[in-house]
């Protein structure tokens, strides 16, 4: 009968101090978080010049909600 | 129906997060068009928009001589 | 007659002092009453003083109210009239600017409200603003910008006082504001000037009369005459015309912010109503088995 004089232990592959398993598995939950942050940080920047120039003209269909033309005659004089 | 959206939406913390924001950036965006739109038929006739191709007309073909 | 309640008075308040304590000393009974004595006879002898002038505010020295008029921006979710901000904009220029400032606006502000860019741009132009001195220190001048405000017509207050037998031209920018009755106010004051004043009404040298100007006496004579400019969309330039147009400006200038204001004055009503439905429906939902419990009492049978 073979003896094991006690369990044989393996360290799992770590990345930062954290399982890799366990990262993989935190994957979906995190990217769905990230879409979150992405969409609360959108909704407090909505009425920020520089955010609505640099992103939200540029979405379709809604976009021309954030297009303002004071007086598009300043193109000419 | 309700499971459905109980499962895409309510059953996680962060789909629902997502969601609120989501539609809250949507909702900004559709209750500003809406009041907008409506706002600006209420007073047709009286704003700048009104009067500016007027003045560019010249008032009836007249010459704007401002 | 009057000794009878007294004396009962007397009874009274001895018989309650003596199922008290001792007696009050005459002593402390003389000072009160002579403190009581005292307070009355300063307060007769205050409202004798002061029932001998009288005092009476009457309606000429606090000025007629306007009446009020039916402005078309006078409804919650009511815009100006731009076409008449536009028109008034021309009468302060060809009217109330020889006398009057409008410090607080400045030529961009009237580009998309009531004059397009080139128009604004044009008009600045026209005034000259100081510029950065030169090389060698001289100051110098340079056509207006947009970014430049109204100039007015004085250098100074003292210079407008010497120019208006010392009475100041108020600066007009904030004048719908700081009035009584507002937009009405500047209307009523502007068609109000009557041929002569009334019968028995002195006025000061160079004074005008005016029964919406509190006093009635004001520096500013009738300024408003039928046909006095001439607009350039074809409006009968009548008296009143032009008064509603300047009026509806000023108040524009007063508040530039109102068209902007009371749209979003909509938005706030139609989300803070939505929120007060949520906030009913979550109230009772939370008390629903409060306020639906049944409580049964079953008596003890005999």
């Amino acid at each position: 009968m073979a003896y094991v004089s006690g369990p044989v232990l393996k360290n799992a592959a770590t990345f930062g101090g954290y399982h890799v398993k366990s990262i993989i598995s935190y994957i979906p939950v995190l990217t769905i978080w990230g879409v979150a942050g992405g969409a609360a940080l959108a909704t407090f920047t909505e009425n920020w010049p520089l955010f609505q120039k640099t992103f939200y003209e540029k979405i379709p269909v809604i976009g021309n909600h954030w297009i303002k033309e004071v007086d598009p005659e300043a193109a000419q004089s | 129906m309700y499971t459905q959206i109980y499962n895409l939406i309510f059953k996680r913390n962060s789909t629902f997060v997502a969601t609120v924001f989501a539609s809250t950036f949507l909702f900004q965006v559709g209750l500003d068009e809406t009041v907008t739109s409506w706002y600006e038929a209420r007073n047709k006739g009286k704003l700048w928009s009104d009067l500016k191709p007027k003045i560019l007309a010249g008032f009836e073909s007249e010459e704007d001589d401002e | 007659m009057f000794s009878q309640f007294g004396s009962a008075l007397k009874h009274g308040a001895r018989s309650f002092s003596t199922a008290a304590k001792s007696d009050v000393s005459s002593n402390t009974k003389k000072i009160v009453n002579a403190a009581v004595a005292a307070t009355g006879l300063t307060a007769a002898f205050i409202l004798y003083q002061d029932s001998q002038t009288a005092q009476a505010m009457t309606a000429a020295e606090h000025g007629l109210h306007p009446p009020e008029f039916n402005w078309s921006h006078n409804g919650m979710f009511d815009t100006f009239d731009h076409a008449s901000i536009r028109r008034g904009f021309q009468v302060y220029r060809e009217v109330c600017a020889a006398c009057h400032s409008l410090d607080r606006i400045a030529w961009r502000n009237l580009v998309g409200v009531s004059h397009t860019n080139s128009e604004a741009k044009a008009m600045a132009e026209e005034f000259e603003y100081d510029d950065e001195p030169d090389d060698e220190g001289n100051p110098k001048k340079r056509p207006g910008k947009l970014a430049d405000y109204i100039p007015g017509p004085y250098a100074n207050e003292q210079a407008a006082r010497a120019a208006n037998q010392g009475a100041l031209p108020p600066d007009l920018s904030l004048i719908v504001k700081a009035r009584h009755g507002a937009a009405d106010y500047i209307f009523a004051l502007l068609t109000g000037y009557p041929d002569e004043p009334p019968a028995g009404v002195t006025l000061p040298v160079g004074a005008n009369y005016n029964p919406y100007f509190p006093g009635g006496s004001i520096a500013m004579g009738r300024v408003l005459f039928d046909d006095l400019v001439e607009y350039e969309d074809g409006t009968p330039a009548t008296t009143s015309q032009m008064a509603k147009d300047v009026s509806t400006f000023l108040n524009w200038t007063s508040e530039p912010e109102h068209d902007e204001r009371k749209r979003l004055g909509a938005k706030a009503l139609i989300v803070v109503t939505a929120l007060y439905f949520v906030s009913v429906y979550v109230k009772k939902f939370k008390w629903t088995t409060i306020k639906h419990r049944k409580i049964v009492y079953h008596p003890p049978k005999k």
